[in-house]
């Protein structure tokens, strides 16, 4: 005969079944030998496939107690109810009884009585036979039997339907499955089988117990059990890259809070105080009191004099009063300028280049297009030789080295640049997406920050950009909350972020 | 940036050019920082920017598009003529400047009734600061009962007949019933009075919050009184000056001063005064700022396209002057920039910058370049959220510490600052529950709060592991093998706070400093957030970290 192989877990189980003297019940066998009963039900079956056990199938009909019975054995028959009263009160009318049993309960109660000839109903009058009552405590046992699942009496079984019909009791059947050694040959292959590895252990490999066994062959095309690895956000790498673009271009990073003082984020950057857009609806307020101004004493000077008169730049300011209170509120900075602002004002020394990117805020309602909160870009470059058309090779420049070649420019007005562009940079399959802003710093803001050299900066929306170019339509999914999503933008966008 | 809309038919009578083309049309507006749209056989949509009031009207937007396309250049000539009307100006402290003029034969119509009020509403919110700095008011002459007007307060018990109003009304009413009233009634009201414009008795305007009945405009006026008033006299001056020579750009108007006497014994001028300033322009900066050089002509055909008068021209120096609708001419950098956008953006030569510096990265920067990458192995998911958060941020504010809080957020749940980045992070949890558990994420950013008075602004580094069972070690150990792996010696002592566990809270100490917090997040603040899952979390200062991982 072929030599038969068993894994381990079949010799375990075929052991257990070798030494039953009967049949054994599957659910037996899972208690024996501590095997969970799905894992005993795939065995059996390739015992059964090698001819070394037999199995046998019967149904049994077994009862059980509704939820009713096991209430009635707890808490009395509803009859019980109805002869205790009669006992203790004597017959009593059927209108009276309705009105201490309610209506429906005196019915069941009646009824079930009535069939056993415990009560007899006479001109309206329901009397009690005192001598029937044991009928009551024998349906009480068979209830109890049930419930303990001992067996009935032939004269108990008899009242079995009566119960089902009652429903206190109800039939269940009952699948029992056994299992059978075949005698002799199961105790051969247990003594000559070969060993079949399932997982192969060090115990396997020390003891050289892999030398004499084969190892199962697996169905190695089926799909695996998900893992998922941690990943980057892909807005994030998106974001480095550009820092790492602009760094080989030769631009320092620099960074500033994003709690901000009015007078970082407008003044500095010759913005009129009356102007609108300091106002509710396009700058976020904190609630904090007014902090000191983190500047020169000078530069607060020259920043008043600018604003009112134009200062010694040859300019005629916006004249009005400049108050220094205004300054000093507190708001979330809404461009990144004010980081560029502080910059010029820390006295760098030409030639010089500068970006910062980080979040901005200005309160827009949200939309596909609209975050209150997003990411922005500012960089600036300071030269002897610094000038309008040389900011324009720069930013040319910066794009070529994001893969983007086709620039297009428009005049634009920004209040502390001038000339001042807006630009587009042509993304496939878009076309021609506004990405950019840019301008030659006024010469006012350049005197405030005690500059003396020509000063351009550039900034954009990096939202804008990384939409474009990542195939994102929904600003929101940059900040999505879904680590599906997250998960799934990373793998759709693998080539450009790496 | 204002929008506008414009009889595209009108826009083509004033060029004198029925055969411009939209996509000549767009390309014109495009140079002059404007985009456009056709949103009807009729009108055309157009986008404008604040710095050019000029612009926010149909007639403005024709001259400078007869400059460009050469039709007509050089300064606009207005007519003008003396015309008989004279006002009397008093003590007006909440609103001490006015200036008046007037313009004759003007075909109005319905349309031009429509865009005239637009110019106006544009104006206000821009130049006018929503009225406070300068407000318009324009009235049909004819209407107006004399030749003598005078401004100062009246009484708020003084009765007027309010625009789009028969009856007469106090003028305390006006402002508590109207719809102007209530949106303009506090900014000039003094003492129990208001500025006012009469004329023979009657109020015609009650600057800067609503007109009379008696002066109203309709489609068929044709000759308009116009008043400015405000709290900046050279604003005041300069509107008038815009509005006059705008609608002067009409074939067959006319432009008629008013003589202005007071409130001062000495104080006596004839508005509109139409000034112009003269702005020497250098060719050498001009040649600096652009950095190329465009020729002497066509500096001086740009000036002259864009609508700019010469005066002078010697040694490489232009005297410009300035046209009085040209609000935005500060400086000499601002006639630079004109004379670029007659001359093309995308005709300027690109210069490849000239100068060399090194690069460099902050060490926030690379240190979470380092964070990162030992995050990703220990398998944790990089996330990004919001700064601002909702009412939960109260959960985590520190002992002695204080949540900041937005005075105008946009929603609740954007209405305060995160004081740390654990909460974003547990609201993204909340958000990924039917994921398969465990579940680890980190992000790296800003958080804020205020502490004894001060603003306390911070970059943090968060972690979070989810599990359907939790134990401290679990997320003690992550931030042990973290640190551990940059080379940092780290130690716990216990601590205390609200929103972990008590007896699961420690703080993280690298190389003798304390550097960040660990624990289990207490059930409260789940239930409160709705996760079902025990949370274990960790915050650690990038500040700090970033100058450890530097050594």
């Amino acid at each position: 005969m072929e030599k038969i192989s068993l894994s381990d877990g079949e010799r375990k189980l075929l052991s257990a079944i070798v030494n039953f003297p009967n049949k054994v019940e599957i659910s037996e066998l899972s208690r024996i030998s501590g095997i969970p009963e799905s894992t005993v039900n795939a065995i059996i079956e390739l015992l059964k496939s090698k001819g070394l056990v037999r199995e046998e199938v019967t149904y049994n009909i077994i009862l059980e107690l509704t939820p009713e019975g096991k209430k009635a054995l707890e808490e009395g028959l509803p009859e019980e109810k109805l002869t205790s009263i009669l006992l203790s009160q004597g017959a009593k009318q059927i209108s009276e009884l309705e009105g201490i049993l309610g209506k429906k309960e005196l019915q069941l109660s009646l009824g079930a009585a009535r069939k056993r000839g415990v009560v007899d109903i006479v001109s309206g009058n329901v009397v009690l036979n005192k001598d029937k009552l044991t009928e009551i405590s024998i349906d009480k046992e068979v209830l109890k039997r049930i419930s303990s699942g001992k067996e009935l009496t032939k004269e108990m079984a008899e009242r079995v339907e009566v119960l089902l019909k009652r429903g206190l009791v109800k039939k269940e059947i009952k699948k029992v499955r056994k299992v059978e050694a075949e005698i002799p040959i199961a105790k051969k292959a247990l003594e000559t089988g070969s060993n079949v590895i399932v997982k192969l252990t060090s115990r396997d490999i020390l003891s050289g117990r892999w030398k004499e066994s084969i190892v199962k062959e697996y169905n190695v095309e089926l799909l695996p059990p998900r893992v998922s690895p941690g990943l980057p956000h892909f807005y994030m790498l998106f974001i480095e890259k550009i820092k790492e673009a602009l760094e080989s271009l030769g631009f320092a990073e620099v960074n500033g809070p994003i709690i901000e003082s009015e007078f970082w984020n407008f003044d500095a950057l010759f913005q009129a105080q009356d102007h609108p857009s300091r106002e509710i609806h396009d700058t976020f307020w904190v609630d904090l009191p007014d902090q000191e101004l983190d500047a020169k004493i000078e530069m607060i000077e020259r920043v008043k004099n600018i604003h009112e008169t134009g200062g010694t730049t040859g300019s005629k300011g916006w004249r009005y009063r400049w108050n220094i209170e205004n300054a000093a509120r507190l708001i979330l900075r809404t461009q990144m300028t004010a980081v560029s602002a502080r910059t010029l004002a820390s006295n760098p020394k030409p030639p010089f280049r500068f970006f910062a990117i980080g979040k901005v805020f200005r309160p827009d309602l949200i939309d596909s297009r609209h975050l209150p909160e997003f990411y922005q870009l500012d960089s600036i470059l300071g030269s002897e030789d610094m000038s309008f058309s040389m900011l324009l090779g720069a930013i040319v420049e910066f794009f070529a080295k994001m893969g983007l070649k086709e620039v297009k420019f428009k005049p634009a007005y920004f209040p502390f640049t001038e000339p001042s562009v807006e630009g587009y940079v042509k993304i496939d399959p878009l076309g021609w997406v506004e990405v950019f802003g840019a301008g030659m710093f006024r010469p006012e803001v350049l005197e405030i920050a005690g500059i003396s050299v020509p000063v351009g900066a550039w900034g954009m929306g990096l939202d804008r950009l990384a939409m474009a170019l990542l195939g994102v339509d929904d600003i929101r999914k940059l900040y999505s909350k879904n680590i599906e999503e997250l998960r799934k933008q990373f793998a759709q966008n693998i080539s450009k972020l790496m | 940036m204002p929008v506008i809309y414009i009889n595209i038919q009108k826009l083509k009578k004033l060029i004198g050019k029925e055969s411009l083309s939209e996509d000549d049309l767009n390309e014109i507006l495009f140079s002059l920082k404007s985009e456009s749209k056709k949103i009807d056989e009729a009108t055309l949509e157009v986008e404008v920017n604040s710095d050019r009031p000029d612009l926010f009207s149909v007639e403005g937007i024709a001259r400078a598009i007869k400059g460009l396309t050469r039709k007509e250049m050089g300064l606009f000539e207005p007519k003008v003529k003396d015309s008989g009307f004279q006002a009397v100006i008093g003590e007006v402290p909440s609103r001490p400047y006015i200036a008046f003029g007037i313009v004759k034969g003007i075909e109005l119509g319905e349309e031009g009734l429509k865009e005239l009020i637009q110019f106006q509403e544009k104006l206000h919110v821009t130049v006018g600061r929503n009225r406070k700095k300068v407000a318009i008011g324009i009235h049909d002459l004819r209407k107006v009962p004399s030749i003598n007007l005078t401004y100062s307060m009246v009484s708020l018990d003084r009765e007027m007949k309010p625009l789009g109003d028969d009856k007469y009304m106090k003028i305390k009413d006006v402002l508590s019933n109207t719809q102007q009233g209530k949106s303009y009634g506090d900014i000039s009201v003094l003492g129990g009075a208001h500025p006012a414009i009469l004329s023979d008795g009657e109020i015609i305007s009650l600057p800067p919050v609503i007109n009379s009945e008696i002066t109203r405009l309709e489609p068929n006026t044709k000759d308009l009184l116009i008043d400015v008033t405000g709290t900046e006299k050279t604003t005041v001056l300069k509107t008038l000056d815009l509005l006059c020579s705008v609608l002067n750009e009409h074939v067959g108007s006319l432009i008629e001063r008013v003589e202005v006497i007071g409130p001062g014994s000495n104080d006596y001028r004839k508005d509109p005064q139409l000034g112009r300033t003269k702005i020497r322009l250098n060719e050498n900066y001009i040649g600096k700022i652009l950095g190329f050089e465009p020729s002497h002509e066509d500096i001086i055909e740009s000036l002259l396209r864009m609508r700019f008068g010469l005066s002078e021209e010697q040694k490489g120096e232009i005297e410009v002057i300035v046209p009085e609708y040209r609000l935005d001419i500060l400086h000499q950098i601002d006639l630079v920039e004109d004379v670029a956008m007659a001359y093309g953006y995308n005709r300027i030569p690109i210069k490849n910058p000239t100068f060399h510096t090194e690069g460099s990265l902050l060490n926030y920067t690379l240190s979470g370049k380092v964070a990162r990458l030992i995050l990703l192995g220990l398998g944790f998911q990089e996330v990004s959220s919001f700064t601002m958060v909702g009412e939960e941020a109260k959960m985590f504010e520190g002992e002695n510490d204080r949540v900041i809080k937005i005075k105008n957020p946009i929603s609740e749940s954007m209405s305060f600052l995160r004081p740390n980045n654990i909460v974003s992070l547990l609201l993204v949890l909340r958000e990924n529950q039917h994921v398969e558990l465990p579940l680890k994420i980190f992000e790296m950013g800003d958080c804020a709060f205020e502490s004894n008075g001060r603003v306390i602004q911070k970059k943090t580094i968060a972690l979070a592991l989810m599990k359907d069972e939790l134990s401290f070690e679990e997320i003690q150990a992550l931030v042990h093998s973290f640190l551990s792996s940059i080379g940092i010696d780290v130690k716990y002592r216990r601590d205390e706070n609200k929103y972990f566990i008590s007896g699961r809270t420690a703080r993280v100490i690298a190389n003798e400093i304390p550097i960040g917090i660990l624990g289990e997040v207490h059930p409260h603040v789940l239930t409160s957030l709705g996760i079902k899952y025990p949370v274990g979390a960790a915050e650690i200062d990038m500040d700090i970290l970033s100058k450890m991982i530097k050594k």
